[in-house]
């Protein structure tokens, strides 16, 4: 809501930048060479390609694959001028084989057996992405399905970026975008923003006053008390003058003082609020796919101490960086207009100070560097031993541990030990060759202050010890400023993973006129339902079947076939890809998702349970449910006895800190909170496949008393829970391969028959 | 699930030095039955087209049998590949691959020769027993398997959002690749501990192994024997 930036990248854009600046390859084919080979096939477009970017010799060198609707070509280039073309024709293609090694992977497209390969691909790992893709057309071309990539280039460039966008929050590539984007977080702040900067910069001009008082005092005051030119009385009048100034002064730099931090930091605070709110707002938006590509730790970092570091930046790096600046040149004049050769004699070495001090921290950025790697190494030990103690002792492996450990410890405090040796000697030099600055201002300034007998002094000693105090005001800002590059780098990393989150987009969005099924019969349809989460490979490929409202579906085969993500399609937690949801015959994507979502039910295998009582967890979708319904859930759910027996019933408190509730116990609450809503559609994803026997049996009583009535979509492993099950659906590879009742099933003797028959042999055997 | 016993009375059985290697037209690597009818060899075919022939439930009934633990990595395997992995198999002989147990501290022993189906055909201790032209094949599937790229001169080493950027020569040209902040150069071996490197593998000491945020390796040679400014951009990453 407060965002700025307004000229947002397009991703192919983004990727294409991430591969100009982080790879030695193109950022897409070049387009001498795709006519070229465009040219060769009739005309025919291309569809996919890849770059193999190692040769038979193992050299690094540029071979493109590319797939068109009927041909595959192999073809060298250099720099961009096609050398070699070499084309065959889909229909040759019989197998493609990929061979991973550690860093070269071999893909082999082969034509009939025993004859000689078709082409021979060698790539490192950066291809492999893009060269599965160039794999899976080909395969699925092999079968008979007809996959027809959106755009070869945003494919190629996705894929080749994609590891590089994993590991980096890439939104811009440029500080500087991010600084003032940052910036924009401001703008509602900007009248206490004003006044901060106000204060800051009296503050500073301030600071430069009382030196010049001082001056005023030795030369005015004291000076013509001596010459007798001022009685005492006067000279002591002038003194409560410049006293009473200096008071003053204080008091009013103080004030500014504490105006400054007092808006900065409370403005520090809102901006970083702001921030948190939108992020956090936004994360809620985010469709899952999302949650599946980033890991939770790092998406809570974001929120929590990501944005603490902007709050420092706002609240004080910002301004003292440019308070330390608006202080060096204002002290460069007043130094040059008060004594120009002195003022000289102390700007002149400045650079050379900041080329110390830049020098210095560079070499210190590679030792520090060390030490954080030996102290990674430390924690690495730490966190490798402490959750595993069980381990060590039961090997009785404490001492390897602990010599492991101090191995590691020595290593870093050497390491720490040597940072220390240089900047302590550091310091101190720098502090010598200060010292040597203000020696040579005593130098050049006593002759002036001393003149030879019968001349004018060409320094009075009140400018002499004005200088003195504004020599010691130079060096704070210098450092500050030394400072405020590690700062400044360390929050555009904070502020660019901020920035990422909330520039990515929800993929699953409603449409302008939401349809509302009042109320969901629960009939569930698919029409040749294809998705893919990454765009090319597909999970599903051609889903169809149609569900009655009241059917319980049990969903079978083998992990990573496309189960669950037929339940995720039919929540709508993603978009099918081609083909259609129809839910009461209505499409999904016409429908409203939040109504949609209150009407299914889901139970999944590992069920969470938030912070909170067990009444509130029941109660999680269905917030203005009664005491009455709560109950009733939960005895349809075999969990109201239970829950009876603790001694706070439903106001105990689970989750983290919590009392701790047994799987079982905590999939029956989970079951209570699936049908508080009375769903229409209920979804049980391996809602058993995590407990022992025993368990399974009160939660299969629980589930049979609630599926009455509702479509009812189950995934299971152990095929006995799937008893109930008014049709059975056998997904293999993303296909739907068989379908029908269990005795159907098992009169067709396909893969259904096999695994049932399987686990029956299995249970024999364990029964015996 | 109950047959430890007879594989381990299988590898008994195999001469290495009997052991046949082919590469075939299509670059395939095919364990060649030597037609003297070795009982070892018969067996392991008929194993393999038993294999294959129940390939589909076996996959689909390891992740559905809760206790079918031992037959989890099939269904795994051929998951990645596309569930289109079967043995490939004809009465001279079956197709293999080759897999190092230890590419990094016992490099060039122990090497595993599987099926496509990812079963242990046989386990080779030492190439030293086999014949010369299955030794050479499997040397050149090793090396083609333990390829990485190998670091000459390092050009730039810089600290950007979130990740690292190398620039680099390699053996096999320039290269430019990126390391996540806390990615760090694992020494080959190290001297303190074995538990701590990869071992003591025959690369000369002070090599380090890195890995990019794409899964490539790279090999650097101990930095003392690399250019000055080489060496400078590496200090803070060795020792």
């Amino acid at each position: 809501m407060l965002r700025t930036a307004t000229q947002k990248e397009t991703t192919t854009d983004k990727d294409a930048r991430i591969i100009r600046r982080y790879t030695d390859q193109p950022t897409q084919m070049p387009a001498d060479l795709r006519n070229h080979i465009e040219a060769a096939w009739g005309d025919r477009p291309l569809q996919l390609y890849a770059l193999a970017d190692l040769n038979e010799r193992m050299v690094l060198d540029r071979t493109w694959v590319a797939v068109g609707p009927d041909h595959v070509a192999v073809a060298t280039e250099a720099n961009g001028k096609p050398e070699a073309i070499r084309s065959f024709e889909r229909t040759r293609v019989k197998s493609v084989r990929e061979t991973p090694g550690l860093s070269c992977t071999v893909m082999t497209i082969l034509g009939p057996a025993d004859q000689p390969a078709l082409a021979v691909l060698r790539y490192t790992h950066r291809q492999r992405r893009s060269m599965e893709n160039v794999k899976f057309v080909l395969q699925e071309g092999i079968a008979g399905n007809t996959v027809q990539p959106k755009d070869p280039d945003e494919a190629y460039a996705k894929s080749v970026a994609q590891s590089v966008r994993d590991a980096q929050a890439s939104v811009s590539g440029r500080k500087a975008t991010v600084l003032w984007r940052l910036m924009g977080y401001l703008k509602p702040y900007r009248a206490r923003l004003v006044l901060a900067f106000v204060a800051a910069t009296a503050m500073t001009l301030l600071m430069l006053a009382p030196p010049r008082l001082t001056q005023y005092f030795i030369d005015s005051v004291v000076g013509s008390f001596k010459d007798g030119v001022l009685t005492r009385a006067q000279a002591f009048h002038s003194a409560i003058f410049v006293v009473m100034a200096i008071a003053a002064l204080a008091i009013v730099r103080e004030l500014s003082l504490w105006v400054r931090l007092r808006t900065l930091s409370i403005l520090g605070e809102n901006v970083a609020r702001d921030l948190r709110r939108d992020l956090y707002a936004h994360v809620q938006k985010l469709s899952l796919s999302f949650f599946s590509k980033k890991q939770t730790g790092s998406i809570i970092t974001r929120v929590s101490s990501d944005t603490d570091r902007l709050w420092e930046f706002i609240a004080f790096g910002f301004v003292e960086t440019s308070q330390s600046l608006l202080m060096l040149t204002g002290l460069g004049i007043v130094l040059i207009l008060s004594n120009w050769s002195l003022g000289l004699l102390l700007i002149a070495p400045l650079p050379a100070l900041l080329w110390a001090m830049v020098r210095h921290a560079r070499k210190q950025r590679s030792r520090w560097l060390r030490c954080w790697r030996k102290w990674s190494g430390i924690t690495e030990v730490l966190s490798d031993t402490i959750p595993g103690m069980r381990v060590v002792k039961a090997f009785n492996q404490e001492r390897h541990e602990k010599a492991r450990f101090d191995d590691r410890n020595d290593n870093a405090t050497a390491s720490f030990n040597e940072v220390h040796t240089i900047w302590t000697k550091f310091w101190p030099l720098l502090m010598l060759a200060l010292h040597g600055m203000t020696l040579a201002v005593w130098i050049v300034a006593v002759p002036r202050v001393l003149p030879r007998a019968g001349l004018a002094p060409s320094l009075t000693a009140g400018q002499f010890v004005a200088f003195l105090f504004y020599m010691g005001m130079f060096f704070q800002p210098v450092e500050m400023i030394g400072m405020m590059t590690r700062m400044i780098s360390r929050v555009t990393s904070a502020a660019h993973r901020v920035f990422e989150v909330l520039d990515t987009n929800p993929e699953v969005e409603d449409t302008a006129t939401p349809v509302r099924l009042e109320p969901v019969e629960g009939r569930v349809t698919f029409e040749n339902v294809t998705f893919g989460y990454d765009g090319v490979r597909q999970v599903l490929k051609g889903v169809s079947f149609d569900v009655e409202p009241g059917e319980m579906i049990g969903l079978v085969g083998p992990s990573g076939a496309g189960k669950t993500t037929v339940t995720n399609l039919i929540v709508r937690f993603y978009d099918a890809v081609g083909g259609r949801i129809l839910i009461d015959g209505v499409d999904l994507r016409r429908l409203d998702r939040g109504h949609l979502r209150r009407q299914v039910g889901m139970v999944l295998q590992d069920p969470h349970l938030f912070c909170g009582t067990i009444g509130d967890n029941i109660r999680y979708g269905c917030p203005e449910a009664d005491v009455e319904q709560v109950i009733e859930a939960a005895r349809a759910a075999n969990a109201h006895d239970f829950v009876c027996a603790l001694p706070n019933g439903y106001d105990t408190t689970v989750g983290e800190r919590g009392h701790t509730l047994s799987g079982g116990e905590r999939q029956r609450v989970s079951i209570a909170r699936a049908i508080l809503n009375n769903p229409r559609i209920l979804i049980l994803d391996e809602a058993t496949s995590s407990v022992d026997t025993e368990t399974e049996r009160k939660i299969q009583g629980a589930l049979e008393r609630v599926i009455e009535g509702r479509t009812v979509f189950a995934i299971a492993h152990r095929l006995s829970t799937l008893r109930r099950a008014t049709r059975l659906l056998v997904i293999e590879d993303g296909r739907l391969t068989e379908h029908g009742t269990h005795a159907e099933l098992i009169e067709q003797d396909g893969t259904y028959a096999k695994l049932f028959r399987m686990q029956h042999e299995l249970h024999e055997m364990f029964a015996l | 699930m109950t047959d430890t016993k007879p594989r381990k009375r299988r590898n008994a059985q195999l001469d290495l030095a009997t052991l046949k290697l082919e590469r075939r037209a299509d670059g395939q690597l095919w364990l060649k039955h030597d037609g003297k009818g070795d009982p070892w060899f018969d067996a392991a075919i008929q194993k393999a087209k038993a294999d294959d022939g129940g390939a589909d439930a076996a996959s689909g009934g390891a992740d559905a049998a809760p206790g079918g633990a031992d037959a989890a990595p099939d269904g795994a395997n051929s998951d990645k590949s596309g569930g289109e992995k079967k043995t490939d198999v004809a009465e001279d002989g079956v197709a293999v691959r080759i897999a190092p147990c230890f590419p990094w501290s016992r490099a060039g022993r122990y090497i595993s020769v599987r099926t496509t189906k990812d079963k242990e055909v046989a386990l080779i201790s030492n190439l030293d027993e086999l014949a010369d032209e299955t030794r050479r094949l499997i040397e050149e599937a090793l090396a083609e398997i333990g390829f990485v790229l190998e670091i000459t001169r390092v050009e730039s080493i810089t600290t950007e959002i979130e990740v690292r950027n190398w620039k680099v020569q390699t053996r096999q040209g320039p290269f430019t690749f990126q390391t996540k902040l806390d990615e760090w150069p694992i020494p080959l071996h190290d001297g303190r501990s074995n538990r701590n490197g990869l071992g003591d593998a025959s690369a000369s000491p002070g090599t380090l192994v890195l890995r990019d945020v794409a899964g490539n390796l790279f090999l650097i040679p101990d930095p003392k024997t690399l250019d000055q400014q080489s060496r400078k951009l590496l200090w803070p990453f060795v020792g």
